[in-house]
């Protein structure tokens, strides 16, 4: 815009504001004296073209740097974004039936959800097992759990994400021994292993190791990918669960590429090559209420990745500075009063996540407030993306939002903010002080507390929990996880440990131990162990016994 | 709480005596308590034979010093077979509630039959420690702990009383604390017998040991020892053992010297004290109100000093007459 | 009157403590006295927090699904040590598990979404209940 237009443009704003805006506020008066987004963020009455704003250097083009708009050139007119929905319950038996069923249904990926022994290396009878064996997730104890996990599913036609971290390594493993048995060569195996662990000292809590020793095992696994299974994603870049553990959407932008550099920097000193790994990387953002506020942050993460890429880590390459991500809805944002409601939250949601340009997404069942997903609310969630991808219009053209002045506002906002916060965690000496002092755990503390304060002030409605709480819903048919998962997952795990062979398992064993004191990679002595049918306990507590035990020392 | 009824007295007591944990978390509930039965509860155990170590840990927060309490605990248990902890954090002056997280960084010993951890809460007292704390440390001590380890709130303010309940104190700073430790170095530099800077993996923290331990020289003559400053990284457990070590040395130096009993000595003056203060401060102001009720007189047909006198001798008769009940 | 002491406790291997976290200022907020345990607790380590601590209430936050594996084995645990405190729970409870947990003893659930001055309320009731015997 010319110098002059926009002064003429900046007079005839004020004059509408003096003439036409204020009068008629005197007379009716607003709902709320100021207006704010989800994250905090002031929203004014209307929004006009900024008078700043260069297009090619802040926008750019999709497919192109900045990658604001759009990380491919027609986005979704080439090929729709992936439908993910994460899945896995019970033991592997059951699981594998319910992959069938959603294979069945059109989804055109599988991401397994495992249950929370599995995720902190605990085989099923273990102590601190009892009660959580098949619950969030599939129950994986050993090679055995993962043979029958993809019974009649040939990993070279699936692509196969995996929501797991501190035993992401013994997964993969598995996983790779399974291609093996199937006689699918590695090159051909596509999918991504979450592998994201400070996010799990921020947010999540399911650490086994120390950081130090865990960042070791995560770059592990990215330097034996980028040799062996060259389709595979080594890492997602987590910020979803930073947001469910109560951040604002300018912190998870923030706190996950503060993440991002941690991980690019220490595979970097592993010695991969920066171009390699960085086409690797994919992360992993949640999609909350406030549609634009979402919107926005997706792009302006885009964004400040590409240019954290190129000025920070001087990368040549376009594709090397392209944030691709997946999405999935916000679990936090569903309540277990009139259920149904959800529905609409979700729809919502993954409109955000459409409209903003994600890679895949999961969209939440409306009853997950309450239990885990029943089969029919399952359905009703993707059908909820196959409504949007056909129906709404959404997948016709490259970032609708695009030149909304309100978003473009909100995309350099929430850009500037995350910029802010990564420049903290720099001046505290990296992600791990930061963590360790506490500073990221005490920020998304802080802005929970507030939101949670919001609700209780009524400042903040939501529909059916503080507002409109009138009508009684129907209560869902919940899906129950058959109590008798335990036992029989025990048994299994018992069975395989007694016939296996006992002097080839205890070798692998001894071999990862001495593997895990010397600093050599340690995925292929993990996968000796896995093919000797050792179980996750047995292979996480030799990791133990090396690298300690970490444990959350936060108030 | 409903006042104790005398049999529900002798229970507590009762099963305090015989060891019962519970009794003694219960009984430590009520010396922080107002309530005026208190006194009759708490007479009954003392005098007590049993002197723990009481090793008292101040410092700002965010020091580590529930860090290092953790990992001190396991070198103490190899000496003693029954340790306390006390954990202080603020009481919120807005709400009156608190948040008591401390025993979060000590969970490893949860399972541990020899250690008590108890979190409290200051009360909105000053000096780091809350009310009733010389009871506390007399229950402990009369239910057998070998050592009571005190952490104080470290709110970075005077934490003078920690000197008079504790046999010895350990300070713990951190690097980066510069400023602060100029702040409250009067106060907090003479408090302590023994320093740590913890967090010494971090920048700065030679510079920082080095500064403690110019300013500890300082205000000393030739011939007197300064305190040992030592380098911790409490979660990993570096340099504990070593400071662990010469706080128990340190603890039998000063027990030769007389020191500690005269320490001890000092805590029941201190308890006496504060007991008669208490009952002072409650007669001055059952008489203040009862004035106030009846303000009789303008202000200048008093004499505050006749009055005050008055008032004085009304108080002792009715004290002679209660005795005498 | 002493104030009133909540054990605030993360049952199992869930790691997810937002909840827990947020309820615990909001009782420090209502002038209660708060102890939080930490994530990774199991029912044997929680009542021993309780004994250690004199609570007057527990409050259990889960949300892997595990509470009625978890919680009973509290309630049998807190029976044994001979301690009379009351056990409420928050977290994904579905209604058929709030029934059976009730009918082993816990005195309220909490699901996601309920205001927490009825958490407020609700503890509130139940310590001076108990406390006047």
């Amino acid at each position: 815009m010319s110098r002059e237009k926009a002064d003429n443009l900046q007079k005839a704003k004020e004059k509408w504001r003096a003439g036409v805006l204020e009068p008629f506020l005197k007379k009716t008066g607003e709902r709320k004296q100021r207006f704010y987004t989800t994250g905090g963020a002031p929203v004014d009455t209307c929004y006009f073209p900024g008078d700043e704003q260069d297009y090619s250097a802040c926008l750019g083009f999709p497919g192109a740097y900045p990658f604001t708009r759009g990380v491919y050139p027609n986005m979704y007119r080439g090929r729709l974004w992936t439908m993910r929905q994460y899945a896995g319950f019970g033991d592997a038996e059951q699981s594998n039936k319910w992959f069938h069923y959603l294979l069945a249904q059109g989804q055109t990926g599988l991401s397994i959800a495992f249950d929370l022994c599995t995720q902190i290396g605990y085989d099923s009878d273990h102590e601190m097992s009892a009660g959580e064996v098949g619950r969030v997730g599939v129950a994986i104890d050993s090679l055995r759990d993962m043979e029958l996990l993809f019974e009649g599913i040939p990993l070279d036609e699936v692509s196969t994400s995996m929501t797991i971290n501190a035993t992401a390594a013994v997964l993969l493993a598995m996983v790779m021994a399974v291609a093996e048995k199937q006689r699918v060569p590695w090159e051909k195996l596509r999918g991504t292993v979450q592998n994201d662990i400070l996010k799990e000292y921020i947010a999540r809590g399911t650490y086994i190791y120390p950081p130090a020793p865990s960042l070791r095992l995560v770059t592990d696994l990215i330097t034996f990918c980028s040799r062996n299974l060259p389709e595979w994603n080594t890492i997602s870049i987590s910020g979803y669960h930073i947001r469910e553990a109560g951040s604002t959407a300018s912190q998870e932008v923030g706190f996950t590429i503060a993440d991002g550099i941690a991980y690019v920097q220490a595979a970097l000193d592993a010695g991969n090559d920066v171009d390699l790994l960085a086409r690797r990387l994919s992360f992993f953002f949640a999609a909350h209420n406030d549609l634009f506020e979402e919107v926005a942050k997706y792009r302006a993460a885009r964004r400040l990745w590409a240019k954290t890429m190129r000025n920070r880590f001087g990368v040549t390459h376009p594709e090397s500075m392209m944030l691709r991500f997946h999405t999935q809805t916000a679990g936090c944002a569903l309540s277990a009063q009139q259920p149904e409601n959800n529905i609409v939250r979700v729809t919502v949601q993954a409109l955000a996540a459409t409209a903003g340009g994600t890679q895949s997404l999961h969209t939440n069942s409306y009853d997950e407030a309450l239990a885990l997903p029943s089969q029919q609310a399952a359905t009703i969630a993707l059908r909820t993306q196959q409504i949007l991808a056909h129906e709404s219009g959404i997948a016709n053209t490259v970032d609708p939002f695009g030149g909304s002045y309100y978003v473009e506002a909100l995309t350099d906002r929430i850009e500037k903010q995350a910029e802010q916060y990564v420049d903290k965690i720099d001046k505290l000496g990296g992600v791990l002080m930061a963590i360790e002092r506490g500073y990221i755990q005490r920020e998304i503390q802080e802005a929970s507390y507030e939101y949670q304060a919001s609700i209780e002030r009524g400042e903040r409605l939501i529909v059916g929990v503080n507002a409109f709480c009138g009508a009684q819903s129907v209560k869902p048919r919940l899906l129950k996880v058959d109590e008798t998962v335990e036992q029989r997952q025990i048994e299994r795990t018992r069975a395989v440990r007694a016939e296996r062979n006992q002097a080839e398992a205890e070798g692998s064993l001894e071999r990862l131990e001495h593997a895990a004191r010397s600093d050599g990679n340690l995925m292929l002595p993990i996968l000796d162990a896995v093919r000797a049918y050792c179980t996750i306990g047995e292979i996480s507590d030799v990791l133990r016994k090396v690298f300690g035990e970490y444990r959350d020392r936060r108030i | 709480m409903r006042s104790l009824k005398k049999k529900e007295r002798d229970k507590l007591i009762g099963d305090f005596r015989s060891g019962s944990v519970a009794a003694l978390a219960r009984l430590l509930s009520l010396c922080e308590s107002e309530s005026r039965s208190r006194r009759d509860l708490m007479s009954s155990i003392y005098p007590v034979e049993n002197q723990p170590f009481v090793l008292g840990i101040t410092g700002p927060a965010g020091a580590g010093k529930s860090s290092l309490i953790n990992r001190l605990l396991f070198v103490f248990r190899k000496r003693f077979e029954r340790i306390a902890v006390l954990a202080f954090d603020p009481t919120s002056k807005l709400t009156g509630g608190a948040f008591l997280g401390d025993r979060v960084r000590m969970a490893e010993h949860i399972k541990d039959e020899g250690v008590y951890i108890r979190s409290m809460a200051d009360q909105g007292r000053a000096g780091g420690v809350g009310a009733g704390i010389h009871d506390t440390i007399g229950l402990l001590s009369a239910f057998g702990f070998e050592m009571v380890i005190v952490e104080t709130v470290g709110t970075g303010q005077s934490e003078s009383d920690v000197r008079l309940i504790a046999d010895l104190v350990l300070v713990v700073l951190t690097p980066g604390f510069g400023d602060e430790i100029q702040a409250m170095k009067a106060g907090i530099l003479e408090l302590g017998d023994l320093f740590a800077v913890n967090k010494a993996d971090q920048p700065d923290a030679e510079r920082t040991e080095t500064e403690i331990k110019a300013s500890l020289a300082l205000g000393r003559s030739q011939t007197a020892e300064a305190p040992p400053v030592f380098a911790t990284v409490a979660t990993q457990g570096r340099g504990v053992v070593e400071l662990a070590g010469c706080l128990l040395e340190k603890y039998q130096e000063l027990g030769r010297e007389g020191v500690i009993d005269a320490r001890r000595s000092k805590r029941v003056e201190a308890h006496v004290e504060e007991m008669l203060k208490e009952h002072c401060a409650m007669l001055v102001a059952s008489e203040i109100k009862a004035f106030r009720t009846k303000r009789a007189k303008a202000a200048g047909r008093i004499n505050p000093y006749r009055l005050a006198g008055a008032l004085i001798s009304k108080i002792f008769k009715a004290e002679n007459n209660a005795k005498k009940d | 009157m002493g104030k009133i002491r909540v054990v605030v406790a993360k049952l199992g291997l869930d790691g997810h403590d937002r909840g827990a976290r947020v309820i615990s200022r909001f009782l420090r907020d209502a002038g209660m006295e708060v102890i939080y345990t930490g994530i990774r607790q199991s029912p044997e380590d929680v009542c021993r927090v309780a004994l250690h601590e004199d609570a007057d209430l527990i409050g259990v936050s889960i949300l892997s699904g595990a509470h009625n594996a978890l919680v009973p084995r509290l309630i049998a645990e807190l029976e044994r040590s001979a301690l009379d405190i009351p056990v409420v729970v928050g977290g994904i409870v579905p209604d058929d598990d709030i029934d059976f947990l009730r009918s082993k003893g816990v005195r309220a659930v909490f699901t996601p979404g309920t205001p927490v001055e009825e958490i407020v309320k609700t503890v509130n009731a139940i310590v001076e209940e108990k406390r006047a015997g």
